[in-house]
């Protein structure tokens, strides 16, 4: 049985909700009721396998469940696939012969970027070649580089790099690599072979806001009528709701206590926003599918006692058994697991993610 | 049970839908056809270790290449070369039986790949090097493997009598002029040839199934040595067909379901055997050579 994830969400109040089949050649391929208030419903429906689809609107496909939730969002609740499932790691996601199917069959493909899904980068590629325009959403905002403060010089540099070069440029960052920690005192005690840009980039809303115009005109060029700019405007506006709620929910954290220890470098652009310091990892990489080594652990053990940090945030989708045995040795140290990498199940969303997310660090931390 | 109830749409349909399915099983059918005649000789020279050692032993140059940017085929080439000078030199020096040393050697270039795809700026990972990427086949990619495979093929043709002769009876082979040292040299050197041709797209532990499992069954249902091999490349394609089909609509790793099913053609031929009643003892086999 293929099982393909489809999510059809309705943007809520603002009420417009797309129905597939109702598109006519040439015309509008949406109905729009009016703006005003409606009901909203969260449909889901098992979609049937696209191969012998005959329904002339946009097929847009997404790589992760978070980002088919935003193009969704930003297009008016349209039904957005996701290649790796909920509950699955990005990083270590591996394709089979269903997924290039999917891809293939799409009008519009919407990536992270940087090669954070590691198995599909060959895929992507090769879809992008055979004329499957693929998107990647980091090209929207600037990138920071492991163990930098977000660096706008680099900005550039990926902006304009195709995904199938990324391996190539993966190595060109060693030379890049800048262990300058500048004041912060604490980090200049590690010493992280590691290097390469943080394609985390979802976990900061306001990045997530600069993809949303990318996904919309992308979406409008592959044949969306114009009207959906309407829709992204209004996502938008609950992303930056969303903004000033996280900041409202974690200021009550004392600036001692603002240091976060995660299972992978997944956190950096959501620390860089709102005023926290990642000081270490458990897992010395910006992907899950590197080792750990004593050396670091042993490091990050040190500084986890003397900033007397009590909690190491772990991803729901990647095995915590370093971060757990980390915690079974350090007296009062606890692991919460957040999701980082994915969405929950078929029912999340991102801002219920990012929402539930918030809640576990201001409670850890608070 | 659709693919019984409804065998059009589990077998044909796929293949029918979508051009990368048909490109995905040409390349495969390419691979097969590369390593499973070559992993006759291999297979009936009891080199199947040494295959192995082949096909992992490329991985640290592929690695080593994929890090530092430069093309994985090259890295792949000189590592397979490294893996070969090594076991002769191992076989020279060694008083332990070649098995033990060989499978010393292997397990370091191994290691040795795993250190450095973990120390790597981007981080990467094995398994894209040992599956391969049958679902991103393209152009170029059957193109080299079509030229590779006609290669392999015609130097095994042209080379079938040396080979027959120095696998069966060395001492004849040395007598009657055919190179038995050359011959074996001849050998290695398409199964390395067939190995860095394949492991971009079927990765290189699929290259060693195909060049072990296919022969391996054949050798137990026929006899004669071009039998076993047209059976391996039968075998070898039907049971990667299924593989590639329960990747699409189980949506299984491909690599690893095309292997899988190889092993279990395997099983079902040795299991059919011991019913059918075994013939006479296969030629060849338990025949250590080279």
């Amino acid at each position: 049985m293929r099982v393909i994830l489809r999510r059809m969400i309705a943007v809520p109040t603002q009420c417009v909700r797309v129905r597939k089949g109702l598109a006519l050649a040439g015309a509008s391929a949406l109905l729009f009721a009016g703006c005003s208030s409606g009901t909203d419903s969260i449909a889901e429906r098992e979609a049937p396998p696209t191969e012998s689809s005959s329904e002339p609107d946009v097929n847009i496909v997404a790589t992760t469940t978070i980002w088919a939730d935003i193009a969704s969002r930003s297009l008016c609740g349209l039904e957005v696939a996701s290649v790796i499932p909920a509950g699955a790691d990005p990083h270590t996601f591996e394709t089979s012969l269903a997924d290039r199917a999917t891809l293939e069959q799409a009008d519009l493909v919407v990536a992270n970027g940087l090669a954070l899904e590691e198995g599909l980068v060959d895929l992507l590629a090769t879809v992008a070649d055979g004329g499957t325009p693929v998107i990647e959403m980091t090209e929207a905002v600037a990138i920071r580089d492991m163990g930098d403060d977000r660096d706008d010089e680099h900005d550039e540099d990926h902006a304009d790099e195709h995904h199938d070069e990324d391996e190539d440029h993966g190595d060109e960052h060693a030379d890049h690599e800048d262990h300058d920690h500048d004041d912060k005192d604490h980090a200049d005690e590690h010493h992280h072979d590691h290097s390469g840009s943080d394609p985390h980039i979802w976990l900061d809303p306001i990045n997530v806001a600069s993809t949303v115009n990318l996904i919309t005109e992308a979406a409008i060029d592959a044949g969306f009528d114009s009207s959906v700019r309407a829709c992204a405007q209004d996502f938008i506006g609950e992303i930056e709701a969303l903004d000033t709620e996280i900041a409202d929910d974690l200021s009550a954290i004392p600036s001692d206590r603002r240091f976060l220890v995660t299972n992978h470098d997944a956190l950096g652009y959501f620390a860089e926003r709102y005023g926290f310091e990642v000081v270490g990892t458990v897992i010395p990489s910006l992907s899950t599918l590197a080792e750990t080594n004593p050396a670091d652990l042993a490091d990050l053990a040190a500084i986890i006692e003397e900033l007397d940090i009590p909690t190491v945030f772990s991803e729901e989708q990647a095995s915590a058994r370093d971060a757990d045995a980390l915690a079974d040795a350090i007296p009062g140290l606890t692991v919460v697991a957040l999701d980082t990498g994915s969405l929950r199940d078929t029912d999340d969303d991102y801002l219920s993610m990012m929402r539930r997310n918030v809640t576990a660090i201001a409670e850890a931390l608070g | 049970m659709t693919w019984l109830t409804d065998p059009i749409g589990w077998w044909i349909d796929p293949f029918v839908d979508n051009a990368f399915m048909r490109e995905a099983l040409l390349a495969t059918v390419l691979a097969v056809a590369c390593t499973s005649v070559i992993g006759t000789w291999v297979v009936l020279r009891g080199l199947a270790f040494l295959g192995d050692a082949l096909a992992h032993g490329v991985l640290p140059g592929i690695a080593i290449a994929w890090v530092i940017g430069i093309d994985t085929s090259i890295g792949a080439i000189i590592a397979a070369l490294a893996m070969v000078g090594g076991v002769a030199v191992i076989k020279q020096g060694s008083p332990l039986p070649d098995d033990v040393s060989i499978g010393v050697l292997f397990v370091g270039f191994l290691a040795l790949a795993v250190v450095i795809m973990s120390a790597g700026a981007a981080t990467g990972d094995l398994t894209r090097f040992l599956f391969g990427s049958i679902n991103a086949v393209d152009g170029t990619d059957l193109a080299r493997l079509g030229i590779v495979t006609a290669v392999v093929l015609t130097a095994v043709a042209i080379g079938h009598r040396a080979l027959l002769v120095s696998t069966f009876d060395p001492l004849q082979a040395r007598l009657g002029g055919l190179h038995p040292r050359a011959t074996h040299l001849l050998l290695l050197a398409l199964v390395a040839l067939a190995i860095v041709a394949s492991f971009e797209t079927v990765g290189s532990l699929l290259v060693f199934a195909f060049l072990i499992a296919p022969p391996a069954t054949a050798s137990l249902l026929a006899r004669r040595v071009v039998s076993i091999m047209a059976l391996a490349v039968l075998l070898g394609c039907g049971a990667s067909l299924v593989g590639l089909l329960v990747s699409y609509h189980h949506r299984a790793a491909a690599g690893g379901s095309m292997a899988l099913a190889n092993v279990v053609v395997f099983m079902v031929a040795l299991i059919a055997r011991r019913f059918v009643g075994a013939t006479s003892e296969q030629p060849g086999l338990g025949h250590q050579a080279g």
